[in-house]
């Protein structure tokens, strides 16, 4: 029989929240725990998760849409085909849905002045608290610091609409996109280099250790890391007027999944050996296309790479995400040649370290990923 | 589950994750293996492997992500039948 998804209370003022987006079709198999839609309300935005395993069979609302708590947002059923029940449920109480799993009020009013989302923050218990929000501040800094007008706007626009909240993911992508405009000075430069060595070199990597798939972006992302260890400068930002240098080489990674960028992070990557770091890089993309990543896993980046290669795209220059002074672009080979292109912080790289890191890229160095 | 049909499923996903990324796949064989054709990169391989949970209503647990198991259209049938 099909189960109802129900439209979640957020907070106790507000009985109508907005659907931001519905992020599955009919027919499409979700997992229990998967995202199924975003909705928002005046105070956060959070993702609605499926409850069972199956198929969307119906989804509830448009875009935009204010949609009443406790109602049916979406159908799944064992089957894609299952019908959908011509009569509905009985509204789910609205009391019930929010004795259990709102935020607090201390937790409300923290996460406003910090700028923060209920999605963004795990939580311990059956309510998020306070401290699961200060938790949630202290394991991230400097990344969780308030969020700040991204520019001084002049002027408005001058055709009628409305103003509304960015989303948990719109949010975080204004907030790198911000930072890399206003706060770093991004600077980018590239390298052309024969891949043919890397391909070789990750085909074996992948047949001695009788992997899937041939591993050659977290190879590179992990000679990237070692690099990184061996180099602080590039482990380094600017925080508050001063140099601020990481502790250790956490490696941020972009995946693009439904239509969205993601970038999971290896963290305390310079700890670990080739074949760990691979296999941590393989488990964090499994886990952002299953859609189960956890906030987190997404933050505290200090290094990054992103590749386009698979669309296929020759070259691209990546936005610097927040606090982070080096991000390497691997894009796919033409006649033999690829562009390695790295977009770095001038305000603590110069071009010639920003080069080198790239230079001992483009080509595998075995001491280094063999690190045990 | 019948293995025939799941067997032709499983070549038609892997030729069509192959083609979205520019890689050609027709005449896959049930015993070619997989990993050594180079047709599928990472992410194609995970989007198979989510492929294969949802469609055959299993759940595949890291330790079991090997060439043993999904070396070949043949092992993946091999697998999917255990589990299913």
């Amino acid at each position: 029989m099909p189960q109802p998804v129900f439209v979640p209370r957020i907070n106790n003022n507000d009985d109508e929240v907005r659907l931001i987006a519905v992020l599955v079709s009919p027919g499409e198999a979700v997992t229990s725990g998967q995202a199924v839609a975003e909705i928002e309300s005046e105070k956060a935005t959070v993702v609605v998760e499926a409850e069972a395993d199956g198929f969307v069979l119906e989804a509830s609302g448009a875009e935009g849409e204010m949609l009443d708590v406790g109602a049916v947002l979406m159908w799944i059923g064992a089957t894609p085909d299952e019908a959908v029940p011509e009569e509905q449920p009985a509204k789910q109480d609205a009391a019930a849905l929010s004795a259990s799993d709102r935020p607090t009020a201390g937790a409300l009013a923290l996460m406003k002045e910090h700028g923060m989302s209920a999605g963004d923050i795990p939580v311990s218990g059956a309510r998020m608290k306070v401290s699961d929000v200060e938790a949630f501040i202290a394991a991230n800094a400097p990344n969780a610091e308030p969020a700040k007008a991204a520019v001084a706007q002049t002027g408005a626009p001058d055709a009628d609409g409305k103003s509304v909240e960015f989303s948990a993911y719109e949010a975080a992508m204004l907030n790198s996109v911000s930072w890399h405009a206003n706060d770093a000075a991004a600077t980018y430069l590239e390298a052309d280099y024969d891949e043919a060595d890397w391909q070789a070199f990750a085909q074996n990597f992948r047949d001695t250790h009788g992997l899937l798939s041939s591993p050659l972006v977290p190879l590179m992302a992990y000679q990237l890391v070692r690099h990184a260890a061996d180099n602080p400068d590039l482990n380094t930002t600017v925080h508050n007027g001063r140099k601020y240098v990481y502790d250790c080489v956490n490696l941020g990674f972009t995946v693009h999944i439904g239509g969205k960028l993601f970038l999971p992070v290896v963290h305390e990557a310079d700890g670990m050996d080739g074949r760990e770091f691979v296999d941590a890089f393989a488990r964090l993309h499994r886990s952002a296309m299953r859609g189960k990543l956890q906030p987190a896993e997404m933050s505290g980046a200090t290094v990054a790479i992103s590749s386009m290669a698979r669309w296929p795209v020759l070259r691209h220059m990546p936005i610097l995400p927040p606090f982070v002074s080096l991000m390497v672009a691997h894009s796919a080979a033409r006649d033999g040649r690829s562009i390695l292109g790295a977009t770095y912080d001038h305000r603590v790289l110069d071009g010639a370290a920003a080069f080198q890191a790239l230079n001992h890229l483009t080509s595998p160095n075995e001491n280094a990923i063999a690190k045990e | 589950m019948d293995p025939d049909t799941a067997r032709q499923q499983i070549r038609d996903k892997i030729v069509a994750l192959a083609e979205a990324i520019g890689n050609e796949a027709d005449g896959l064989g049930d015993d070619a293996f997989i990993p050594q054709l180079d047709i599928l990169d990472s992410a194609a391989t995970m989007e198979l492997i989510m492929w294969l949970e949802q469609t055959y209503r299993i759940s595949i647990p890291d330790d079991d992500l090997t060439i043993e198991n999904f070396g070949t259209i043949n092992l993946i049938i091999g697998y999917v039948t255990k589990n299913a």
